[in-house]
């Protein structure tokens, strides 16, 4: 990988690869997560890459798109840690598939209509239809999650517990957020966005580093000032355990247990972490799996999964209610017995599953550009190899002190409706 | 070995082995991963077969899902646990058309690839194991039912059709999983298991002959008893719909309304592969933001971003589908049958066809890069009679006619509506 310093805080990573069929520039644009901004913030990913100036229809865009062999424009934001990153990517095919043309200049000059060419009018509010649609938009998306059962569950098990904390705020906001928008929180989020954050651009595909900087200089943030400081990485308040239970017209139930771990990316004992969530519920061969689903039949889906940057664990089943009471305790006997080495040869394999994870997560566009983004977040510049070699050096001792860390602090169940 | 040209940069070999299995490598250089996929044609929609002798054997609703979960037992012990030893999560997933086993590594090919073809290749389970897992799998049906996506989709289906397995859920019932015994698991297996009709694809940046020898030598140790011929059934389904208006209620805020039309089935590949992409390029023109009709329909609230719209020709089955959250259904059917009508009235205009065309040949290159998309798309290009290479010629040399074509093959006569409520809901 290639980086340069644009203009204006801004960095440019270059990966120069042979082996994808089409280009793709990635501009990410890192700032605080804030709960009473959250909200403002999402409702750009519905209408940046919807509309622009020299786009000003959906259907305009489309067709400018679809002529240049479906050339794509997403944008999409994510909580990590306590960052909200906006992920604005256009991917083009190579001109060896479509008569030699290269579409990298359209590319950089979509992405640059989209970040500076925006459906505004002469006040920068956003265009009023746009503006509207975009909040029933995103509404809708925070009413379908809340629909979902088990996306539901796993968004209150994490506002229950990360009360008070960066955790339990949501990317998306609420709906009651949602409403409360106006045009002023719009525009000035859209401001922020462009001026406060942290702006890493990617380009990978078949180009040239030095080509795409040439190209990329003349596009730079003009007004960009210094970026907000933003730590991903967060320390947690007080707090304490969380018993909740409630009750929806669904066929099957759900059990979440939570511990805080202390543990995040940076941590010397993150990949005994890892190792030892993978041995506890991160695999077919795990000891929830193997307890839970194979041996009892419990259930169907039954995992445990980390937040890297948040210092937590979860673990998850979707089960009859009536096995609740056995499934919580199957889980906690499980996570204490990684917590005291009964497990033999789950570390040498889990160290085989996390590798073989990485290296084809590696092998994958997306893949790549988030292990890379994520090293550069936290200040590490770890490669590939060297993971590898820290994982492989994990001893038995580390993952049991990494997981007696653990800190129970919730119990969820989301219980099916009874039929008695 | 074939080997296909570089016209798309890829390298293919294929070969058909001496017990027939049909085996694919696409050979990736530059990559450190492999990806194995080893396929049946055997799904969910083959519930019924005709013996040698005519009878009818008859599949249990869900058993090509249920034997798909026994697979992985053997006398060595649990499967997962030997492809969890390499490092590997091996998955397997069952739908009408196909089940599917595969695992993707980025260490060493052999030691899996050996693994995944011993496994399919040998059913080993009792009774005790069956019962098991009637458990596990009623769980997962449950899940199922409480996503009102999947719900929706497995409702509108059931509306359209009457006799044809699409009208039964992939997975059976908790009535039909609670009755599988372990014999109907092996006589499913023995008719429908059998090199000569599966394929194994392998896209991998290894080399594509140390593969191809693995794969040889693993077939040449192994003796397979000859095929049953079985022949495909016939569903007397009829040309109406199932249910003409079905309304159901969940746990859910945002009512869903679907409009589906029923087509008929086309037998011979090419012409089915033809008219059904036309047809998919005839929907693009009017569905997609191609067109001004989305974008109208937002303005007015009638959809939100839910919208999906989606159509399928396939051997005896055919069905045009739109479904949208909204709260103003009337209105919305309304359009939907407007704009279904000018579609089959006006077809398609030039630059339309131009662009779309363009859209869908990028999606395709794209493709290439996804090694999971790129087998399954490989497997199931070639289970209906299509090179996927080829499909990409086909694909660039759709005329209007092929399109007038497709319009020709629509009926909007047979037509069924679906609505999804929240609980209490007056309707």
């Amino acid at each position: 990988m290639v980086n340069y310093e644009l203009n204006n805080h801004v960095k440019l990573h270059v990966i120069e690869t042979k082996k994808y069929k089409n280009t793709t520039i990635s501009v990410r644009l890192l700032l605080p997560l804030e709960e009473d901004k959250a909200s403002s913030r999402s409702l750009l990913a519905m209408m940046m890459p919807n509309r622009t100036k020299n786009h000003p229809t959906v259907n305009a865009l489309t067709q400018y798109l679809d002529s240049n062999y479906g050339m794509g424009l997403t944008m999409n934001t994510f909580s990590i840690g306590s960052g909200h990153l906006f992920d604005i990517q256009c991917n083009a095919i190579d001109p060896f598939y479509i008569e030699g043309e290269s579409l990298l200049t359209k590319q950089v000059e979509m992405l640059q209509e989209v970040l500076w060419n925006p459906l505004v009018d002469e006040n920068g509010f956003f265009d009023e239809d746009l503006w509207q649609e975009a909040k029933m938009i995103l509404k809708s998306k925070i009413i379908r999650r809340m629909d979902d059962p088990s996306s539901f569950a796993i968004d209150l098990n994490n506002k229950l517990v990360g009360k008070g904390n960066t955790f339990a705020i949501s990317a998306l906001g609420n709906e009651e957020d949602v409403d409360a928008i106006t045009k002023e929180s719009t525009k000035q989020a859209y401001l922020d966005l462009l001026s406060l954050s942290k702006v890493d651009v990617f380009v990978i595909g078949d180009v040239c580093s030095e080509e795409v900087y040439t190209l990329l200089s003349k596009y730079s943030f003009s007004n960009k000032k210094e970026p907000t400081p933003v730590d991903i990485l967060y320390s947690w308040n007080e707090r304490e355990m969380i018993e909740h239970e409630e009750e929806r017209e669904i066929d099957q139930s759900i059990v979440i247990l939570t511990w805080y771990t202390g543990i995040d990316f940076s941590d010397p004992l993150y990949y005994a972490l890892k190792l030892g969530n993978i041995i506890l519920g991160g695999d077919s061969n795990s000891l929830m799996f193997k307890k839970i689903r194979e041996e009892n039949s419990y259930c169907y889906s039954v995992f445990s999964s980390i937040y890297s940057m948040d210092k937590i664990l979860i673990g998850y089943a979707g089960i009859s209610y009536e096995n609740k009471e056995a499934t919580v305790s199957l889980m906690k006997e499980m996570m204490t017995r990684v917590q005291e080495g009964d497990f033999t040869d789950q570390l040498e394999t889990a160290k085989l599953i996390y590798i073989n994870s990485l290296r084809s997560q590696c092998d994958t566009k997306s893949g790549l550009l988030n292990f890379v983004y994520q090293q550069d977040l936290v200040a590490t510049s770890n490669t590939l190899e060297n993971v590898i070699e820290k994982i492989q050096s994990v001893d038995k001792e580390q993952v049991m002190q990494a997981m007696r860390s653990c800190e129970l602090i919730g119990e969820f169940v989301l219980k099916e409706k009874s039929h008695e | 070995m074939s080997r296909l040209s570089e016209k798309y940069r890829e390298k293919v070999y294929t070969e058909k082995l001496e017990n027939g299995l049909h085996v694919v490598i696409i050979n990736k250089e530059g990559y450190v991963r492999s990806h194995a996929l080893f396929m049946t044609p055997f799904g969910a929609m083959k519930s019924k077969m005709y013996s040698e002798d005519k009878e009818i054997v008859t599949f249990k609703d869900g058993l090509a899902h249920f034997l798909e979960h026994k697979m992985f037992e053997s006398k060595e012990g649990d499967i997962m646990d030997r492809f969890s030893a390499m490092g590997i999560s091996a998955n397997a997933f069952t739908s009408y058309n196909e089940t599917v086993y595969y695992f993707s590594t980025s260490f060493d090919i052999q030691e899996p690839l050996e693994l995944l073809l011993d496994f399919v290749q040998e059913l080993d389970c009792d009774e005790a194991s069956v019962e098991k897992e009637k458990g596990i799998i009623v769980q997962e049906l449950r899940m199922y039912a409480q996503m009102s996506d999947a719900k929706f989709v497995q409702e509108m289906f059931s509306s359209l059709y009457k006799a044809h397995p699409l009208s039964i859920d992939i997975g059976g019932s908790e009535e039909s999983v609670n009755s599988t015994t372990v014999e109907d698991l092996y006589q499913c297996y023995e008719l429908n298991y059998h090199p000569q009709n599966m394929t194994l694809i392998v896209v991998s940046g290894e080399d594509p002959n140390k593969i191809m020898e693995i794969v040889k030598n693993n077939q040449s140790k192994k003796q397979f008893k000859d095929l049953p011929k079985l022949e495909i059934y016939s569903y007397n389904e009829p040309k109406e719909v199932n249910r003409e208006k079905y309304s159901f209620q969940m746990d859910i805020t945002q009512p869903r309304f679907g409009l589906a039309f029923k087509l008929c089935g086309i037998n011979d590949d090419r012409e089915r592969y033809t008219l059904d992409l036309a047809l998919k390029i005839l929907m693009e023109s009017y569905f997609s933001t191609s067109n001004v009709y989305v974008q109208k329909w937002l303005d007015e609230r009638l959809i939100n971003d839910s919208f999906v719209y989606d159509s399928e020709i396939g051997r005896d089955y055919g069905y045009i589908m739109l479904v949208s959250e909204t709260e103003k259904m009337d209105a919305l059917k309304e359009e939907f049958l407007r704009v279904c009508h000018e579609m089959v009235e006006k077809g398609i205009d030039d630059s339309l066809l131009s662009s779309i065309k363009k859209r869908l040949y990028g999606m395709q290159i794209k493709l290439m890069n996804r090694f999971e998309d790129y087998a399954i798309a490989y497997g199931r290009f070639y289970y209906n009679g299509i090179d996927f290479f080829e499909s990409l010629d086909i694909l660039s040399n759709i005329t209007k006619e092929d399109v007038k074509r497709s319009i020709e093959h629509i009926t909007l006569e047979h037509m069924a509506e679906v609505h999804l409520l929240p609980l209490n809901s007056d309707e």
